[in-house]
């Protein structure tokens, strides 16, 4: 099925050059320190802490409301240190989700309501079901389908994956459009 | 497509191990353990521990020693809290692997069951050989009376019960099981002893190791992470490899990478109005060229594809949903079902009235994407082109005895030109543009009622 | 000749051995201890959205799908190893339905691709592990007891009993009496659990009291914790509480005497006395108890406790007379007993189809064989049954 358009409030939204729609609504702390890599779709109510560490997202990434993006953090016999997050391109964060991962991969659906537990590493193409609860540590290989609290393999995903992650994200943005004023 | 084992490697440390060291360890990595409480990996922690003296040594002849702090490790889950000292397994020097291995408890009685069936395996094959030889035998001139009656000593004596006589020597060393005349009966203190569920273990975790089977919590071990394997398909008719992963456990290229995504036209759905019982509705539909060449198409009613014109035509039946979910399942549906193919059709009662058109699909071009201003043609049929994709206008008819509420679902056959890129014999001199059909059934949300 | 044959039979790839039961799969490699893994035999399936159970089939067609699927979890997961290069050794129960039999054929041999299959019934593998001469084997599964007479490699088929007592029954008698007490209704899960927990068999000597107008003392009840279900989402306290009379009971109509000889006790003894005179005795000091259902703490010294009891009762009083019962000890787990069996006689190569005829089918059917007959041989069917100097034979009868 074709995914039907988005329509967004054109005020709400700013584009850069590069191509990134992000909602004015949500909360980007210490934006400095957060690289969108284009074409990316920040939504309302979404939160992003720059200001814990370096946040770098690739290219189509969709961010959805609601969700929070958060660099881990690992505690030391002196202390607590923030770690940088880094995300690949095409990734989707489903709405209402928590990443506290040290790395996603590329090609990486995150479903809603997701909890990904400080430091995990999600590798290329894997998928994370719906109201799923990752542990704190956790490594998702590629090809890996997770679910359930804590998450677990499930089954694996098919070979066509990163065409299929590619094809939703761009086809998202392409359908992410301004209400035409009529 | 047959799937095939190509290469182990762990999930978590994403190490590959060759197939024969697999072998030997069981298929578990020798680093990586899951928690046997809740089946989470395992963490490795560090402590800072003051090496205690030897409990035996005595106070006073405490050496001064090893002062210094000495880095300890233990496992640790982070999902329950268990560690491996709950069980009571001493810390480790090492950051990995280390850790103490148990043997299974019957191993011992296991071998000897097996030495034994395999020394009656040799004895009887050894003695099928002699009764070979012995019928080539150049028989006696004197028929002997066990002759005349095929009553042989092998015979007889099995006839008795005795079994073969010569099968005693390899088999000696073995006992058979000693039954015993009473049974372990429940512990003394079973009806009267508290239970506290949180001792006990769940079969999941009874089961996770099966040559333990721990009835107690405080039995649990530390399990060896399971590995994952990355896996090749191969064509079920040809042999052919279909895909074949690259070796390195993190990559997710391959080397071989033949899916049907890039050679099948793509259709979508992008809208469709209600469907109502007796009534006519319209159905917008995408289609996209997903190979590098041009691509005639032409919508036919759902049918048996028509028989091959060279008899080398192949008619892959192929589900496509609407959801990205639903299409991420069709390679494993595509996985089953060899040489019987039974697909039953589901209960179309919606038709389509396709275009007697053919369509041409320019090829893919990754450039096009930046250009975006779909043409609009002047056509009835196809409401827009852009690059290799364009949308489609079709009408459908429901039957009227429809009921109200069950899936509307409808069925067209989509004939296509394909030209094969792989490059194929010299001998082959045949055209390389086939026309191939693929059924298409689309799921259109539910019938409404005739009244909306 | 002999020499390379030695060779090939060290060379060849271990083979995979197969206990497919109805509540729990049992999978690993011919020579080991132990399975590799004792699943549930259960798979996901992304048309449900959720776990299906293999033997939830309404036809062939949907079990040949349950099975491919199941076949692939546990090679692809489980074992890593390719099907087509191992040869399988299918335990199963003598009283498998043919069409079973059949679908598991077609799908080990046409989608995997095995070379070759070895079918061998769970008592006489049972049997094996002991390697006593004379085994009664009892085999409390999931569904049902069953209960076979193997002397000497050959399971007496006349005697052969079974009745639907398994751990099952155990289970749905702990779902009446925890609803008696006032218990939600429970997932088979928790049930499961419930049962594995708590529940224990009672003697016999309490199992009267029950029974009696004056209950003995009842075993400590447990509160037994409820996933899920939080504080203030109704429910008591998301707790079930197992009172010590369903903890006691619930194993009862294992041994229940309804008049048609189907209590555990019974199959044994039935078995007995229809299997010939000479072995009887032998039969009863040999008696091995498996079977996942076999697993319940206490399970093994009540049916002691019955078995002493029914000898001095009509039928059997007058009929056998045993002075003795020896139970074996099997080296492994209770569920885990027949896949043992079929490993040690996978590994040990053709050591199970020596003796006599039945142990005939327990050769490895081929693949080339298979596609020919498409049939399986079955010890049913006059086709496998008849022997070769038969009558009916000759007149092309059969």
């Amino acid at each position: 099925m074709e995914l039907q358009d988005t329509y967004y409030n054109k005020s709400e939204y700013v584009e850069t050059a590069s191509g990134n729609k992000v909602s004015r609504q949500t909360v980007l702390c210490g934006s400095q320190n957060i690289v969108l890599h284009g074409k990316v779709i920040v939504q309302s109510d979404a939160i992003i802490r720059g200001d814990l560490a370096n946040v770098k997202t690739g290219r189509f990434c969709i961010i959805s409301k609601g969700s929070v993006i958060r660099p881990p953090f690992k505690k030391f016999s002196k202390g607590v240190a923030f770690f940088p997050l880094q995300m690949g391109d095409h990734v989707f964060v489903g709405e209402n989700a928590v990443v506290n991962a040290a790395v996603v991969g590329s090609y990486v659906y995150i479903g809603k309501n997701v909890v990904i537990g400080r430091r995990c590493v999600l590798k290329d193409c894997c998928m994370i079901e719906d109201n799923s609860v990752l542990p704190a540590e956790t490594v998702v290989p590629s090809f890996a389908r997770y679910s359930g609290s804590p998450a677990r393999f499930v089954t694996n995903l098919p070979e066509a994956m990163p065409d299929l992650m590619t094809e939703f994200t761009k086809s998202y943005y392409q359908h992410f459009l301004p209400t035409t004023v009529s | 497509m047959i799937p095939q084992v190509d290469s182990h490697y762990c999930a978590n440390c994403l190490e590959n191990m060759p197939s024969s060291e697999a072998r030997l360890k069981k298929n578990r990595c020798s680093s990586c353990f899951d928690c046997p409480s809740c089946f989470h990996t395992l963490s490795t922690r560090a402590t800072l521990a003051q090496p205690r003296p030897a409990p035996e040594a005595g106070g006073g002849d405490a050496k001064v020693e090893n002062k210094q702090p000495k880095k300890m490790y233990y496992l640790s889950c982070f999902n329950c809290r268990w560690t491996s000292r709950d069980v009571g397994i001493p810390d480790q020097p090492v950051a990995s692997g280390g850790w103490p291995e148990r043997s299974a408890p019957h191993a011992a009685r296991v071998s000897q069951l097996l030495e034994h069936y395999r020394a009656v395996a040799q004895q009887e094959k050894q003695d099928k050989l002699e009764r070979e030889r012995k019928k080539f035998a150049i028989r006696g001139k004197y028929i002997t009376l066990t002759d005349k009656t095929g009553l042989t000593g092998a015979v007889a004596r099995s006839i008795a019960g005795l079994g073969d006589a010569g099968a005693g020597a390899a088999l000696a060393g073995f006992a058979p099981a000693v039954p015993k005349e009473d049974v372990e009966g429940l512990p003394e203190d079973a009806f009267t002893k508290e239970v506290n569920l949180k001792q006990i273990t769940s079969m999941p975790q009874r089961l996770a190791s099966p040559e333990w089977q721990p009835v107690s919590v405080s039995r649990l071990h530390p399990l060896a992470k399971l590995l994952s394997v990355k896996r090749s398909q191969r064509c079920r008719a040809c042999d052919h490899n279909l895909t074949k992963p690259e070796y390195n456990p993190g990559s997710i290229k391959f080397k071989i990478e033949l899916l049907a995504y890039y050679h099948v036209p793509e259709v979508k759905i992008i809208s469709c109005e209600m469907i109502k019982p007796g009534a006519k509705s319209t159905l917008l539909l995408k289609l996209a060229n997903p190979t590098g060449h041009e691509m005639a198409l032409q919508l036919l009613p759902a049918a048996p594809p028509p028989p091959p014109p060279h008899g080398e035509t192949e008619a892959a039946t192929e589900d496509k949903d609407d959801s990205i979910e639903k299409s991420l399942d069709k390679s494993l549906k595509l996985d089953k079902e060899p040489r019987w193919p039974h697909v039953e059709p589901p209960a179309i009662l919606t038709r389509v009235t396709p275009p007697a058109v053919t369509l041409t699909l320019a090829p893919r071009d990754d450039a096009a994407e930046y250009d975006d201003d779909a043409r609009h043609e002047p056509s009835h049929i196809i409401l827009w082109r852009k690059s290799n994709k364009l949308a489609l206008r079709l009408e459908l008819t429901t039957d009227p005895a429809a009921v109200e509420g069950s899936p509307a679902r409808t069925a067209l056959t989509v004939e296509y030109s394909y030209r094969n890129t792989v490059p194929q014999s010299i001998t082959a001199s045949q055209n390389r543009d086939h026309t191939l059909y693929t059924t298409v059934y689309l799921d259109l949300g539910t019938v409404g009622s005739a009244g909306l | 000749m002999a020499l390379y044959e030695g060779i090939a039979l060290i060379q060849e790839k271990q083979a995979v051995v197969l206990d497919l039961g109805s509540e729990y799969t049992k999978f690993g490699f011919t020579g080991e201890a132990a399975p590799r893994c004792i699943v549930r035999s259960e798979f996901w399936s992304p048309g449900l959205r959720g776990y299906k159970r293999v033997f939830d089939y309404k036809d062939d067609e949907e079990l040949y799908d349950n099975l491919v699927h199941m076949l692939h979890l546990l090679y692809f997961r489980h074992v890593l190893v390719n099907p087509k290069e191992r040869r399988v050794v299918v335990v199963e129960s003598l009283l498998t339905p043919t069409r079973f039999r059949e679908t598991l054929a077609k799908v080990l041999f046409t989608h995997y691709e095995v070379s070759g299959v070895a079918w061998a019934d769970s008592g006489r593998l049972c049997a094996l592990t002991l390697g006593a001469p004379a085994a009664l084997v009892l085999e409390v599964g999931a569904r049902e007891a069953e209960v076979c007479a193997v002397i000497h490699g050959c399971v007496v088929l006349r005697s052969l009993q079974a009745a639907p007592r398994g751990a099952l029954r155990v289970r749905t008698e702990l779902a009446r009496l925890l609803a008696e007490d006032g218990a939600p209704a429970l997932t088979d899960h928790v049930l499961e659990d419930i049962m594995v927990k708590t529940c224990l068999v009672t003697t016999r000597e309490r199992a009267q009291q029950w029974a009696s107008d004056s209950p003995p003392t009842p075993a400590k009840s447990v509160r037994y914790p409820l996933a899920g279900a939080g504080r203030g989402r109704g429910g008591p306290g998301g707790a079930v509480t197992v009172e010590g009379r369903a903890r006691e009971l619930s194993a009862e109509p294992l041994f229940a005497e309804d008049g048609e000889y189907c209590s555990l006790q019974d199959l044994l003894l039935q078995c007995i006395m229809q299997s010939p005179i000479d072995c009887r005795r032998a039969l009863a000091e040999n008696i091995l108890v498996c079977g996942g259902g076999a697993a319940l703490p206490g399970l093994r010294s009540r049916l002691r406790e019955e078995l002493a009891h029914a000898l001095t009762e009509p039928p059997y009083c007058d009929r056998l007379h045993l002075t003795s019962l020896k139970f074996h000890s099997a080296p492994a787990h209770a569920n885990s007993v027949a896949w043992l069996g079929g490993a040690a006689a996978g590994g040990g190569g053709a050591g199970a189809g020596r003796r006599g005829p039945a142990g005939g089918d327990a050769r490895a059917g081929g693949r080339d064989a298979w596609l020919r007959a498409r049939r399986l041989k079955d010890w049913v069917c006059l086709l496998d049954n008849t022997p070769p100097d038969h009558p009916a034979r000759e007149h092309h009868l059969i």
